[in-house]
């Protein structure tokens, strides 16, 4: 990745999983349990770090619930609690866990095709760059990033690692 | 009523005359409301469509609420195992346990679901 000034930025795959459940919300016993609660721990785990202990969290948003389901599987909030979680720490850059540092596709709408790798994706890029400007998260080195696919069938997960 | 997987558009429309129409696993006996090629619980192709007259009990629902349209609810019923999700014709008295049945297809293709013993 080139930064406008020319200079490079090297960024490593550091882990990556994927998940998948074909039903239908309404088919499974229990709804609250997504593909994202196997991507995110088993990425996490591959490569040796906790959602509390990375630098940035990128979840993709698609709707509110998404991100309250993902924050749920990725550990930093119990099963159900997602919302309290959000209600109780901030978002924000300079807060211990960054989540979605440019407000996600609930901020910037979500552009057809560019929804995961424009908007959630190319955050982790900019942060881990240095070049997220007001929004950069000081120091950044490690972001996991999740994506989901159809109504909660899908979920992809990689953490990502600045040189 | 029971008829082989090719004639599936005709059972699934079944909900205008109140019937359930949902496919069955000739292997593992295994049932399912969306219709898909294999069955999702043992991957067998072998699979039938059927329609049935049956209640359900209402397991979740949520109501809707929007500027310039009458509230809509939307849930899911349990039909004896048969999870189903669908339009509800009333936003008004429903209750998680309640028994529910077929009460015709909703735009989006699912089937209305109507308190029992309501008139829609």
């Amino acid at each position: 990745m080139s930064s406008s000034a020319g200079s490079d930025c090297s960024v490593s795959i550091l882990s990556y999983s994927e998940a998948h459940d074909p039903r239908p919300l309404f088919e499974r016993p229990e709804m609250l349990k997504t593909p994202a609660h196997r991507s995110i721990p088993s990425a996490m785990s591959a490569a040796g770090v906790s959602a509390g202990k990375v630098d940035l969290v990128m979840l993709y948003d698609a709707f509110t619930t998404m991100v309250m389901l993902e924050v749920e599987a990725a550990g930093l909030a119990e099963r159900g609690k997602g919302w309290k979680y959000a209600e109780e720490n901030s978002f924000g850059p300079e807060s211990s866990t960054p989540i979605n540092t440019n407000g996600g596709t609930l901020n910037t709408t979500q552009p057809a095709f560019m929804s995961g790798g424009g908007v959630i994706l190319h955050e982790a890029l900019e942060q881990l760059c240095g070049r997220a400007g007001r929004r950069q998260v000081k120091g950044a080195q490690r972001a996991m990033v999740n994506a989901i696919g159809g109504i909660m069938n899908h979920s992809t997960t990689i953490v990502l690692g600045g040189v | 009523m029971s008829r082989a997987a090719g004639d599936r558009g005709e059972v699934y429309g079944a909900e205008r005359s109140g019937l359930l129409p949902y496919c069955v696993c000739n292997m593992c006996g295994h049932r399912f409301f969306l219709p898909r090629a294999h069955c999702p619980a043992c991957l067998s192709s072998d699979v039938s469509v059927t329609a049935s007259d049956v209640t359900g009990k209402l397991v979740a629902f949520t109501v809707i609420r929007r500027v310039f349209s009458e509230p809509v609810a939307v849930g899911i019923a349990d039909f004896g195992g048969l999870l189903v999700h669908g339009n509800m014709t009333t936003a008004e008295g429903l209750a998680v346990g309640m028994e529910v049945r077929v009460a015709g297809a909703s735009t989006s293709g699912s089937p209305l679901l109507a308190p029992a013993g309501r008139t829609t």
